[in-house]
């Protein structure tokens, strides 16, 4: 088979807010805690599979809540 | 006439009867500043996700209202001033309201639930990947479980690594 490991197999690429509709809210941090790292770190697109429009409204909004002190900047580890 | 809303965190020591009245002190200076206040929201007493002013807890209110761009400028200048607001945030709602349309809009007032809000001890982070990098590039070695989707997740990650 080919060296590519990438094509063995399938991946779910559809965006969470596109196919379920449900909106964006810093002060909704279960939610948001879904796509931030242990260490508090935003996931990237290409992991988490949102699309670029929500993948920036998510930004916006954990950045908004790390204001609020909602979700952490960073988590320190010892 | 926007909406917008304003998050506040309180001071955890200041005593429970003070809250109340910082929070009526804080609607009439918004109404002061020209704004209708639409809702009040109280959260409680909340574990902050970092201290803030050496205060590991902190009391969140929010409190959504339609003013004018210019009195939001005003009601922050406000909040600066109080001593016992350690945080606040002031975003956007709505771009715009009719006046209307704000007239039959009541004030709501939410009390904070009997047990507050706790933020989980452990963070489960949905996919805890992109974390450790060099971890994965350890145990990239080969045998990875295909069933694992995290696992997946990570292979694609250190593969994207390699390709930048």
């Amino acid at each position: 088979m080919t060296p590519n490991k990438r094509k063995s197999y399938q991946r779910r690429k559809v965006c969470r807010f596109c196919a379920e509709k449900t909106s964006l809210d810093y002060k909704d941090v279960k939610l948001l805690r879904n796509f931030i790292t242990e260490r508090g770190k935003i996931i990237p697109r290409r992991i988490s599979g949102n699309c670029a429009l929500h993948q920036r409204a998510l930004n916006t909004e954990i950045k908004r809540a790390r204001i609020l002190a909602l979700l952490p900047f960073s988590v320190q580890h010892r | 006439m926007r909406v917008y809303e304003t998050g506040t965190i309180f001071n955890p020591d200041i005593p429970e009867d003070k809250i109340g009245e910082l929070i009526s002190k804080i609607e009439g200076e918004i109404e002061k500043a020209g704004g209708k206040i639409v809702e009040i929201d109280q959260w409680g007493m909340r574990k902050l996700a970092f201290s803030i002013a050496k205060h590991p807890r902190g009391y969140y209110t929010f409190f959504k209202f339609a003013a004018s761009p210019s009195a939001v400028a005003k009601i922050e200048y406000m909040l600066r001033v109080f001593e016992d607001v350690i945080r606040f945030m002031t975003i956007k709602r709505e771009e715009e309201i009719e006046e209307k349309e704000l007239a039959s809009i009541s004030k709501v007032l939410k009390k904070p639930d009997s047990a507050p809000e706790e933020p989980e001890e452990v963070i489960t982070g949905g996919a805890a990947v992109a974390e450790d990098m060099d971890a994965e590039e350890n145990d990239r070695g080969g045998d990875h479980s295909p069933d694992s989707s995290i696992g997946e997740e990570q292979s694609e990650l250190a593969k994207d690594e390699e390709n930048e």
